[in-house]
């Protein structure tokens, strides 16, 4: 089998409601050759329903199975680590990437070879599905997230070069536990002197689900990053 | 095959006979023959058909002494060389492709007998007449659904009775019914014809209960002491007859009893019953039930404030029993100040013994507002079979071993419950015994991850709900239903 030109890195822990859709976008986008990784961070419920499934259906999709809860940060990690093509692209189990999202991304980043990670412009859904609004894209500015806390990235609409996970991997612990691993990941990238760039294109669809966050824990996590 | 329609004329307009012979003639089928048999001589309509006679060689003249069109019709029969024939009217109009359509059923099943269907009027603010799927023996010697036109091989046909004086097809169709011959429905309209004119025999309503007395007569038919009548619930009121043993009539029968009932039971209650509910208010000394189902409770109860308040009463005068099917109906009715005992239908038991489909299927019934839920579980589960309700389609819920029911209402739809003592598994959010509750107000995620363990472990287990077949074949036991309407009934036999 030919070099996939993507990898989707999907980090999966009983997702039985939402899994299903997600692949389904990636199998449903208009570049078709890309890897399709499902990341199983040992999940309890049984999922091997949704894996059997896809695997039989498609041989662009496979499983790694960690064997035991490790956190998302880990999972991705693994799951990049084991990425045979030379483009990342990160989503959430419960998210959906646009038909477009691998080849308008891809054809960017031919287009400014100089970049290193990409975002673009995203919706956000309800749980049902439901679209509620739209983020646009925004460059990544160090000043701005000093300023703000914020780096303005939907981490389902990043892509990233391989060459970026030589240097800069997902922090495990605190961060992952407080969900802002991802938020660590761009600026640990942006101090590595990776450069970022964005497509104004609405290309993923980011499901919110309310949920409780440590906004204490989370200042102070970010403040020891800014500052370091 | 040969298909020869035997054609009764007696005082007929020449539009109309002209009408009704064309439409034979026309027939987009060929292989057909007409045989004008004449009640009695008439001059301007026979020469009518000499002239088709002359060019046509498929239609035939058979002229008889006036006897009635029973006689006209034995006669023509001994004329046919057809393989199946019709008996028909000289005041129907076929459709075009009427016997194309029938060959094709007769020829797909060579043990086929006859084949009925539907028919219009050509008043078309008058409902055409519907046959029901189905019909047997014993529904025969309750009512006539068969109308002398519909096609039947010519072994099986027997001969009109030319002592009737009306009803003589029900006569015709129920002696051949009962010597076993096997007929086939084919919905929609076949023909359409003229409403029965007042003179006629068909339009003088007020014989039919003679007449009824006649075939009742002619069969050696018992006087049954109960019956059961409904028009919006026939299928579930023929049950019921046949397990009490009791008559069946679409309508209140005010034109055909032959005889007093001592027990009456209304299957379902519709607002549009109301201005012929002279028998169900009328003093007779039979015992009344009224069988609410369906929905019948609640639009009654939110129908028109002088209506309701005017019949209320009466009812609490005159019926003596209320039975409905489910909790709401009950409340409802208890708003009116009517108390009415939960009976669940009951079915035979043998009707539900259906294995599980090999093949996990799931089976999704449920409102319009909640279909984004529905959806996003059956998005969540590629690797499952679901079908979803649509109007106008036929499920055969024996074939799918989950129900998904999610409603506004939040009670047991009659095919859920038939799925239930069909074994199968429910979650629903209704909260009725074995009715496998689930709360749709829960948190979207939580719901949906609920529902999919529930739907993954009945599919790693697929077995039968025996628990709730059980429970259901107690609600539902013939004898237990006719063990109570001999109670209803006991103290009447006293008085009689």
């Amino acid at each position: 089998m030919k070099k996939p030109k993507a990898s989707f890195v999907i980090p999966c822990y009983n997702a039985v409601d939402t899994l299903a859709e997600t692949v389904n976008s990636c199998l449903n986008q208009s570049e078709p050759r890309i890897e399709i990784i499902v990341v199983d961070d040992g999940s309890t419920e049984n999922m091997n329903y949704l894996y059997g499934h896809f695997c039989g259906m498609d041989e662009r999709v496979r499983i790694e199975y960690i064997g035991r809860n490790v956190g998302r940060s880990a999972a991705r990690n693994w799951g990049i680590a084991s990425a045979t093509s030379d483009v990342i692209f990160t989503l959430d189990s419960d998210d959906i990437a646009l038909p477009h999202r691998v080849s308008d991304t891809l054809n960017y980043m031919k287009k400014n070879p100089t970049v290193d990670i990409v975002s673009t412009g995203f919706q956000i859904a309800t749980g049902l599905g439901k679209i509620e609004g739209y983020i646009k894209a925004e460059q990544f500015d160090f000043n701005m997230v000093k300023r703000t806390g914020m780096t303005h990235i939907g981490h389902s609409t990043m892509a990233f070069k391989k060459s970026v996970f030589d240097k800069v991997k997902y922090t495990e612990g605190d961060y992952c536990k407080h969900g802002i691993d991802d938020w660590k990941f761009q600026v640990d990238a942006h101090k590595a002197g990776f450069k970022f760039g964005c497509i104004d294109k609405n290309l993923a669809i980011y499901r919110f689900v309310q949920k409780q966050r440590d906004e204490v824990a989370i200042k102070k996590l970010k403040d020891e990053c800014l500052c370091a | 095959m040969r298909y020869s329609f035997v054609v009764p004329i007696h005082k007929k307009s020449l539009e109309t006979l002209k009408d009704c012979l064309n439409s034979l003639v026309e027939q987009t089928y060929e292989d057909i023959e007409v045989i004008c048999s004449f009640d009695g001589a008439d001059p301007v309509l026979e020469s009518y058909v000499d002239s088709l006679v002359e060019k046509d060689k498929r239609v035939k003249k058979v002229v008889g002494e006036h006897g009635g069109a029973c006689k006209a019709r034995n006669a023509g029969f001994k004329a046919i060389t057809g393989d199946v024939v019709s008996f028909w009217d000289s005041d129907c109009y076929a459709a075009p492709g009427m016997v194309y359509v029938w060959d094709l059923f007769f020829k797909e099943d060579s043990e086929l007998d006859f084949v009925y269907s539907d028919y219009a009027f050509t008043n078309q603010e008058i409902p055409g007449r519907e046959a029901p799927p189905r019909i047997d023996r014993w529904l025969m010697t309750k009512y006539n659904d068969l109308c002398s036109m519909w096609p039947i091989r010519k072994e099986k046909v027997v001969k009109w009775d030319e002592t009737l004086g009306g009803m003589q097809d029900w006569a015709f169709w129920r002696e051949i019914v009962s010597n076993g011959a096997k007929g086939k429905y084919n919905k929609g309209f076949a023909f359409t014809t003229e409403f029965p004119d007042p003179t006629s025999i068909s339009g003088q309503y007020s014989k039919n209960a003679e007449r009824v007395k006649a075939i009742r007569a002619k069969f050696n038919d018992p006087e049954l002491d109960v019956l059961v009548y409904g028009n919006a619930y026939s299928e579930m009121a023929k049950r019921i007859a046949k397990y009490v043993d009791g008559d069946f009539f679409y309508m209140w029968p005010d034109l055909y009893k032959t005889h007093d009932y001592k027990l009456e039971i209304a299957c379902g209650f519709h607002g549009s019953d109301i201005p012929l509910l002279g028998g169900l208010f009328a003093d007779t000394p039979s015992k009344k039930v009224i069988y609410w189902m369906g929905m019948d409770a609640e639009e009654f109860y939110s129908g028109p404030f002088n209506i309701v308040s005017e019949i209320v009463p009466k009812m609490k005068e005159k019926i003596h029993f209320h039975f409905c099917v489910d909790k709401t109906s009950q409340d409802t009715l208890k708003k009116l100040g009517i108390e009415a005992e939960i009976v669940i239908p009951p079915r035979d038991r043998g009707e539900f013994n259906v294995p599980l489909p090999e093949k996990f299927k799931v089976f999704c019934y449920h409102d319009e507002g909640y279909e984004q839920l529905i959806d996003s579980i059956i998005k969540a589960m590629p690797d499952i079979e679901f079908d979803k309700l649509k109007t106008g389609v036929h499920y055969n819920l024996s074939n799918y071993s989950l129900i998904l029911q999610f409603t506004a209402d939040q009670r047991l739809q009659d095919g859920t419950r038939n799925a239930i003592m069909l074994g199968r598994q429910v979650i629903s959010n209704v909260k009725e015994p074995y009715a496998g509750y689930e709360d749709i107000t829960q948190e979207v995620s939580a719901f949906k991850k609920s529902v999919i363990e529930r739907i993954r472990a009945f599919q790693v287990d697929n077995s039968p709900n025996l628990k709730a077949r059980e429970y259901y074949a107690g609600l539902t036991d013939p004898d237990g239903f006719k063990g109570k309407i001999k109670l209803i009934m006991a103290p009447v036999m006293e008085v009689i």
